[in-house]
């Protein structure tokens, strides 16, 4: 019997090579029961935020552990907007990354579609309590603990000590003499008035508020101002259910009515905050303060106003001092294959040696209470009170699983209210919308 | 005897083979199956499916996601924002396309020089066209701003206040695609015989009369073009609220696309957003079905 090679046979047999190699991976993915294989890689794979120091401090951290194992760590970037989607995406894929970095606030709702490993048995009693208290609420559920933090985050009034000289103004340091949100606008009023005055524009502003995300500064900092209106505790401080589900009778009480207010008054009545997403302003010296945190006024300061004479002074509050912080964690996509040994790296990532590195290359707050005191940077005038802040007044963002819904629809909300919206039809509508959306994660919290 | 004819053997071409057609257009039909047709299929069968907000299919729930979108408030307001959006944008965009190119139809130096002007935002990234706008109408370091302020008039609030955003978007749209409405136009122009110019010439025709009862019409097909494209860029109205608005303010700028883009991707309801979007495009195919039916071209030339 001959075996003839006609063209048909040919394209036949070639389909089905394509149709096999194409389907090759996902078949294999799918019989394997194991998401964590126990054979030793080679490398790691790391997807990573495009933000060079955190992509450089992590590589310094790695490199110890990298050496010691014989597997390297590659990182690869997502880009921003992109980010989010990307990591919801992990199931679905059958390529995974080993090491993603996740956004603190977005974690829990990971870990509750069931998209990142519990990291519970990398770490020790001991490391959770040297953890700052605003890094791990977001990455609990259910008592596991779904990745450490990267470094702390915080957030105080940077302030131009050349500009608060001129009129005599000296700032406190101290967190027990934080000025109150009234007590600012009042000093705000009487500096704005005085230098536009001067300069005979009305080029010139009392504060910026936030980093330049939003106008109303979104969930991480104009909602500082909103809970900072609630006793400890009491439903306007906590913003959200103790479950993440709700957010009606939290957002919209009557202190975080009067909060909203305040803050449409310092963009419209007082115009004390310009209507620009622009932080150009405070390094033009167009600002007298901005509240903002440590890594965009350090670093942005240094690189594009280097002369510039510029203090911190706390974060202003109404009832209660409360700062949301909280930062990049690094978390194991459930479905890596190399999951053992990337939950591995990732402890060592934060061990003492190795989370000094981590937080140090980036000159960011780090991530256990027992490294604050190690790192130089911090005793500069400039960090005292972003981490004196970070230790004392610290407190994640609303714990929710819906965090992109939240985030979204709150922030919008806040921009809307600055930008001269009715408040009352604002808040309503964006508390009965985030509350459809977060309904939606009821199966997976209770 | 045999002829000429008998003795002439045929020469085939390969393209006059059915199978060596098939063949040939099969990889590219193959591709468009698979990156278009199959899309849609999946859409569609994603739009009667409820999911879970990881993605994962939970239950096929019929057309509950079309009854629940289609009395959902929200959805139908960026629906009719959408509706007026293109309403605006359509007649004004042909407008200046068409003016455009009746104005710079002549061959010149300087005549060139405009079109390629006019023809650049079209072929610019629209999200730069979005930056472009941010810079141009930011209320406090934007240029208009700066200019009206030199005049003593007051800041607007352009990106913040419902009616001047709407505005601004729809200004970023129509500067962005009127350059490509004046190429289809250009080459409507060129296509006309000159001879039917200059005998409307002899006859006595002015310009006016020469373009209104001469050029308008025999540019019917360049019109129905330019229209169904206009349409459906106006239905799809997306990269420069992504970048100026974020559908804000007050929803003023949350039109069908963007807000089907969050439904998907940022609250991550798939049943939902697919639904919207099967909406979506059944509404553009319909429009434009009336639009290709009502504006055919009545004579050939």
């Amino acid at each position: 019997m001959s075996t003839s090679l006609t063209r048909r046979s040919l394209l036949v047999r070639g389909g089905l090579l394509g149709l096999a190699a194409a389907a090759g991976p996902s078949l294999i993915a799918a019989c394997s029961s194991s998401p964590a294989s126990s054979a030793k890689p080679a490398t790691l794979s790391g997807l990573w935020v495009p933000y060079d120091p955190l992509i450089d401090a992590s590589k310094a951290a790695a490199t110890s552990w990298g050496a010691a194992n014989g597997i390297q760590l590659n990182i690869a970037t997502v880009p921003w907007a992109d980010w989010d989607r990307t990591v919801r995406a992990f199931p679905q894929q059958p390529t995974v990354p080993d090491v993603a970095i996740v956004d603190g606030p977005a974690l829990l709702g990971y870990a509750a579609n069931d998209i990142l490993l519990p990291l519970d048995r990398y770490f020790k009693p001991q490391d959770m309590q040297d953890f700052l208290p605003g890094t791990t609420p977001s990455a609990m559920r259910k008592g596991s603990f779904y990745g450490p933090a990267t470094n702390e985050s915080s957030q105080a009034l940077a302030y131009n000590k050349d500009l608060l000289d001129k009129y005599g103004i000296t700032p406190p340091t101290e967190l027990s003499k934080a000025w109150t949100w009234p007590q600012l606008r009042e000093i705000m009023i009487d500096i704005q008035k005085r230098e536009r005055a001067a300069r005979g524009n009305d080029q010139f502003w009392g504060m910026f508020l936030g980093q330049g995300n939003f106008i109303g500064g979104g969930t991480y900092t104009g909602l500082d101002l909103i809970r900072s209106k609630g006793a400890k505790n009491s439903n306007t401080y906590k913003a959200i259910s103790d479950d993440g589900l709700t957010v009606a009778g939290y957002a919209d009480t009557p202190e975080a009515m009067e909060g909203y207010q305040f803050l449409q008054d310092l963009y419209i009545r007082d115009g004390l905050t310009p209507q620009s997403k622009s932080p150009d302003f405070f390094y033009n010296g167009q600002i007298a303060f901005w509240l903002t945190d440590p890594d965009v006024a350090v670093t942005g300061i240094a690189e594009k106003a280097p002369t510039m004479k510029w203090g911190v002074t706390p974060h202003p509050y109404f009832v209660t001092p409360i700062v949301q912080t909280d930062s990049y964690h690094l978390g194991v996509p459930k479905n890596s294959p190399n999951a053992d040994w990337a939950a591995k790296l990732v402890a060592d990532m934060v061990s003492p040696a190795n989370g000094l590195i981590l937080a140090s290359k980036q000159k960011a707050i780090p991530t256990r209470k027992s490294l604050v005191d190690k790192a130089d940077y911090l005793r500069d005038a400039h960090m005292q009170v972003f981490t004196e802040t970070a230790s004392q007044w610290a407190v994640p963002r609303p714990i929710t699983p819906g965090w992109s819904e939240y985030d979204t629809v709150y922030s919008q909300m806040l921009a809307d209210i600055a930008t001269g919206a009715d408040i009352s039809k604002t808040v309503s509508k964006a508390v009965s919308d985030i509350d459809a959306q977060l309904a939606r994660y009821q199966s997976l919290v209770r | 005897m045999t002829t000429t004819a008998t003795r002439r053997r045929r020469i085939r071409s390969p393209l006059d083979s059915y199978r060596n057609a098939v063949f040939l257009l099969a990889p590219t039909v193959a591709l468009i199956f698979l990156y278009k047709y199959v899309p849609i299929g999946q859409a569609i069968w994603a739009s009667l499916n409820a999911f879970s907000v990881a993605g994962n299919p939970l239950a096929f729930v019929g057309l509950d996601n079309f009854v629940h979108v289609l009395t959902d408030v929200s959805f139908l307001h960026s629906l009719m924002l959408t509706v007026i959006f293109a309403a605006v944008k359509i007649p004004l965009q042909l407008a200046l396309g068409l003016g455009a190119a009746l104005l710079l139809y002549q061959s010149s130096a300087f005549n060139s020089f405009l079109r390629v002007v006019i023809v650049i935002p079209a072929i610019t990234p629209i999200a730069i066209i979005g930056i472009i706008f941010l810079f141009l109408f930011d209320r406090e370091v934007g240029l208009t701003n700066a200019f009206l302020t030199a005049f003593g008039v007051g800041r607007v609030s352009w990106l913040t206040t419902p009616a001047t955003a709407q505005a601004v978007v729809a200004v970023a749209s129509i500067w962005r695609d009127a350059g490509f409405t004046m190429l289809i136009y250009l080459a409507g122009l060129t296509a006309i015989p000159t001879q039917v110019r200059e005998a409307a010439r002899i006859d006595g025709a002015n310009g006016w009369q020469s373009t209104r009862r001469i050029i308008l019409p025999m540019l019917q097909r360049s019109t129905q073009l330019a229209t169904v494209t206009t349409t459906i860029a106006a239905f799809q109205f997306f990269a420069p609220i992504f970048v100026l608005t974020r559908g804000g303010p007050q929803d003023a700028t949350d039109v069908a696309a963007y807000h089907i883009y969050e439904q998907a991707f940022v609250f991550y309801d798939q049943g939902t957003a697919n639904a919207m979007s099967v909406i979506l495009v059944s509404l553009i195919v319909v429009i434009t079905t009336v639009e290709l039916y009502v504006l055919r071209s009545r004579w050939e030339y």
